[in-house]
């Protein structure tokens, strides 16, 4: 168990440490000099890392809405429906995911700049959404197959309408599923590089673009810094969205 | 009739965006859609990518390190979630911190296997002051490594996390005490592992195996920071091909992608077909 | 909901003014409140803290321009143009950009850049040589771009561990063979390492002048023989014994910072120096260029056909080349580049700051460099060894 917790905390342990290294070459085991140089320049630069996590932000969530969009429905006729060939449009939906990004995204690429799509954000979030929709397809099924389709009869039969069905029933008891979703498209989104080079174009600003060039200097202690920023924003958002989706789901339930 | 339009949403994304952008690929490695292409055949673009070797060692060794990497992550993977499942239900909520590289976004980890294999890195120095290296030379190159070394471990890490939570979402629904009868009928500890356990998992496992595989065969980001282009993952030579050459090369870079995307789409079959007999087979 | 994000998302796109000024002062009304996009490659920390910095900061006082930096190697950008131009992208998202050599000459034969404009220019007008600014590797400006700065290939040592560096590509040999493991360049067509084929290609050859009248097959074919003879008589002894080579400059740095390479190179003479400042190397890195000549470049940004703010653009390269910003440029804590100016041309109180810059204790002294400077060889021949190199040196068939 000691083990588990060392072998998979250790090397988060060594970043944090090189964020505040200064000089730190062969063999020594700790770093030579010490300062707090990476504090400095996330202060210097402080406005210009906030805006590209921002925009980083905001891309993953119209991406995870988008998500939202596509899989909602036909989630719910997958988990309920069962005719001939469901397994393969199951599977040829959540194609998407499985296979290389690269062979669907740079094929696409020139009808995107046609359209006008590239070098924005609303095209960014879309192909994003592209390939990690099924994700929250998967989600959502499973979700589905968990609210018995005899308490939406009983509603329908006391009077609801599709919207209040949607909002006051179906939502709540997706919850966990909407969550898990929402977690893994935003933090595939989030944590994208190629896509986002692509599509993007430079001119999306996104946070892995930022950190990237970091990642190839000869500047250890930045990089460690910065990428430290970049893991921490997923894992405070697991942790938020963990905390109120059981709080709420507590009030509802 | 089964209200089939309800799949609209969804066929919005994958019909055009994907299976749209899959066709284009094709187009275009035939040279199509592209004004600065003069191919005399719209088999050029293959026929360049099948004649030089150098192509054709990049396949092979996205091959190999696909291969390597999930091997190593399905068997490291395995190990681990053997291990905590067995361990007291108490402990069972501490173990999430295996989780961690699954959070981890690829050029994260690439860059932490580069400060702890290089050769002036943590592991280095490590190894010097156990003695078993003496100088910053004796310590393999791994990071620039020829062999790919660095990306099959930059692979193995995050995959390793990803086998270990298929598995023991599996094995939970695995009845310990099979493993008590088993040791009440004399088993060893190893012979529980591969008789009652192992095929247990096997299904899984090989699911789990191809994902990975499809997807350390394509991918671009890890190989990008890690590797070098000679020889060089069929990533690289697809992002070499279509953002640093001129236009009418492009062609051949869409070739590579239609190669990638059949290779993908075989394991992809495949994987579809034994998880869905899994679906049915109920569990 | 959605759709008002949705909405804002489409908007996310750049503002951009009135197109087509005629000249200088039209170009200074129009750009104000402007945003101009600068693309560059993003290699060095230094070079990027002074454009976020000094760069972004006067511009915003002086012309009220905010500038936005992107980071792109420029044949990637150069290709990003050339995607736009087939796609019929008329309003793209690049209006300046730094860039020189092979990726000018690609971009003008593929017509990507908005010009004539250098001589609209008054710091160029005013303060530039035409002739010195001419030619970029050989192949015509003719205004389509502007004047940066100048950069001299150095090589990068520790005198702390190499008294005497070898000083000609002879004795560089002989030392790369009895330090075998210690020596390499990043793999062309980084910009550092093609420099580094170019400079042993002069060396084994007999010099840059035969070579300055444009492209002769039959000249390069003879000559390149004794070049390739010395790369492959030096592969053995490189670092990794040349299974792999950094794959570009920053990977070179990496190494000789961690001490796994003994020589460095950079086409960037002060970069020795900056790095000295930041504590990254210890001061007794030293500089030196070869005794058969180093290469010089000047380098240069310009506009994108496409660009959606020119006047913008335009305001940015006249300030980049005025006299302030070359001074401050010239300054090693901030770049360290050379200038571009006609020292004659000046007022007598900058040419005295230029005279009173201290470039760094491990930059070589401008006469130095100035002495042992050969100018870079024709475009054509810089793809044609970079396209060799691939096929004999590293067997890419």
């Amino acid at each position: 168990m000691a083990g588990l917790w060392f072998v998979f905390l250790f090397p988060l342990v060594v970043l944090v440490i090189y964020s505040f290294a200064g000089r730190w070459t062969f063999p020594s085991l700790i770093p030579d000099t010490m300062n707090f140089r990476t504090l400095t320049y996330f202060k210097a630069n402080g406005y210009k890392i906030l805006t590209h996590l921002g925009s980083s932000f905001l891309y993953s969530i119209v991406a995870v809405v988008l998500s939202v969009f596509y899989s909602l429905v036909p989630a719910e006729f997958l988990s309920r429906a069962d005719f001939k060939g469901k397994k393969l449009v199951e599977s040829l939906l959540l194609a998407p995911a499985v296979l290389p990004v690269m062979t669907f995204s740079v094929g696409i690429h020139i009808i995107f700049i046609r359209l006008g799509l590239a070098d924005t954000h609303f095209g960014v979030a879309l192909i994003l959404s592209v390939y990690s929709y099924p994700y929250m397809l998967r989600a959502l099924i499973s979700g589905y197959k968990t609210i018995h389709p005899d308490a939406l009869v009983c509603a329908r039969n006391l009077g609801a309408g599709f919207w209040q069905i949607l909002w006051e029933i179906e939502i709540p008891m997706l919850l966990p599923a909407l969550t898990a979703g929402s977690s893994i498209v935003f933090l595939v989104a989030f944590s994208d590089y190629f896509l986002v080079f692509l599509i993007g174009g430079g001119s999306v600003p996104s946070y892995s673009g930022y950190l990237f060039p970091f990642l190839n200097s000869s500047d250890w202690s930045l990089a460690s810094g910065l990428t430290l920023l970049f893991i921490l924003l997923p894992v405070l958002l697991f942790v938020v969205l963990d905390l109120t989706v059981n709080r709420l789901y507590r009030k509802w339930m | 009739m089964k209200p089939y339009y309800k799949l609209l949403p969804a066929l919005l994304p994958f019909v055009l965006f994907f299976a749209g952008g899959i066709v284009l690929t094709v187009l275009q490695s035939l040279g199509m859609m592209n004004p600065l292409v003069h191919y005399t055949s719209m088999w050029t673009a293959y026929k360049i990518v099948l004649t030089h070797s150098h192509f054709l060692v990049s396949i092979l060794f996205s091959f190999y390190v696909a291969l390597v990497s999930s091997t190593i992550a399905t068997v490291l993977g395995t190990l681990l979630a053997y291990t905590m499942w067995k361990l007291p239900l108490r402990l069972h909520a501490k173990t999430v911190v295996y989780k961690i590289p699954l959070v981890l976004p690829h050029i994260a980890v690439a860059f932490i296997t580069m400060i702890f294999l290089s050769r002036s890195g943590v592991f280095s120095s490590l190894c010097y002051h156990l003695g078993i290296t003496a100088t910053m030379e004796a310590f393999p190159n791994l990071i620039f490594s020829r062999y790919g070394v660095g990306e099959i471990i930059a692979y193995s890490i995050k995959e390793t996390s990803f086998v270990a939570l298929m598995a023991v979402s599996v094995l939970m629904k695995f009845d310990k005490r099979y493993l008590q009868t088993a040791r009440q009928l004399g088993a060893g500890e190893i012979r529980i592992f591969f008789s009652v356990v192992l095929p247990h998992l096997k299904e899984t496992l090989t699911t789990t195996f191809l994902i990975l595989f499809i997807y350390s065969f394509g991918a671009f980001e890890i190989p990008y920071i890690l590797g070098n282009s000679s020889p060089g993952m069929l990533s690289l030579q697809v992002y070499d091909y279509y953002f640093k050459h001129d236009l009418s090369q492009r062609p051949v870079a869409m070739a590579l992608l239609v190669i990638l995307f059949l290779v993908s789409s075989l394991l992809a079959y495949l994987y579809f077909k034994i998880s869905n007999k899994l679906d049915k087979g109920g569990m | 909901m959605i759709f008002c994000v949705v909405l804002f998302l489409f908007s996310c796109q750049a503002q951009s003014p009135e197109q087509v000024p005629l000249n200088y002062d039209k170009a200074l009304k129009q750009a104000r409140g402007t945003s101009v996009n600068f693309y560059m490659w993003g290699g060095s920390a230094t070079i990027n803290a002074w454009v976020d910095g000094y760069v972004a900061h006067s511009l915003k006082d002086k012309f009220d321009i905010t500038l936005n930096r992107v980071p792109m190697d420029a044949s990637v950008f150069v290709n990003k143009l050339l995607t736009e131009k087939q796609a019929g992208k008329k309003k793209g998202a690049i209006d300046l950009m730094w860039i020189n050599g092979e990726n000018f000459k690609n971009a003008r034969e593929a017509d990507l850049l908005h010009g004539p404009v250098a001589n609209k220019l008054p710091s160029v007008t005013h303060y530039i040589d035409a002739k010195s600014v001419a030619f970029d590797f050989g192949f015509p400006v003719e205004n389509y771009e502007v004047p940066y700065g100048k950069a001299q290939f150095v090589f990068i040592y520790d005198a702390a561990k190499i008294p005497t560096p070898p000083n000609s590509f002879a004795s560089l040999k002989t030392w790369i063979m009895e330090n075998p493991g210690k020596f390499t360049y990043p793999q062309p067509p980084d910009f550092t390492g093609s420099a580094f084929i170019r400079q042993v290609f002069y060396a084994t050859t007999g010099g840059h002048e035969q070579y300055m009248n444009g492209f002769d097959e039959q000249l390069y074919v003879e000559k390149s023989k004794a070049f390739w003879a010395y790369l492959k008589e030096i592969n053995p002894y490189l670092w990794q014994k040349a299974d792999a080579y950094p794959k570009d400059i920053a990977a070179l740095d990496l190494l000789f910072e961690r001490g796994e390479v003994t020589l460095n190179m950079s086409y960037h003479q002060a970069n020795a120096s900056n790095k000295i400042m930041e504590g990254k190397y210890p001061d007794t890195v030293r500089t030196f260029v070869m005794s058969g000549g180093s290469i010089y470049n000047t380098h240069f940004t310009a506009i994108a056909f496409n660009s959606p703010n020119i006047a913008g653009a335009m305001v940015t390269a006249d300030f980049l080349a005025s006299p302030a910003a070359q001074l401050s440029k010239n300054t090693p804590k901030n770049w360290g580049d050379f200038t571009v100016l006609d020292m004659a041309k000046l007022d007598d109180k900058s040419k005295k700051a230029f005279a009173e810059l201290d470039l760094g204790v491990a930059t070589l002294p401008l006469d130095v460099l100035n002495q042992h400077g050969v100018p870079e060889i024709p475009a054509a021949y810089l793809t044609r060894l970079e396209a060799d190199w691939l096929r004999i040196i590293l067997g890419k068939k």
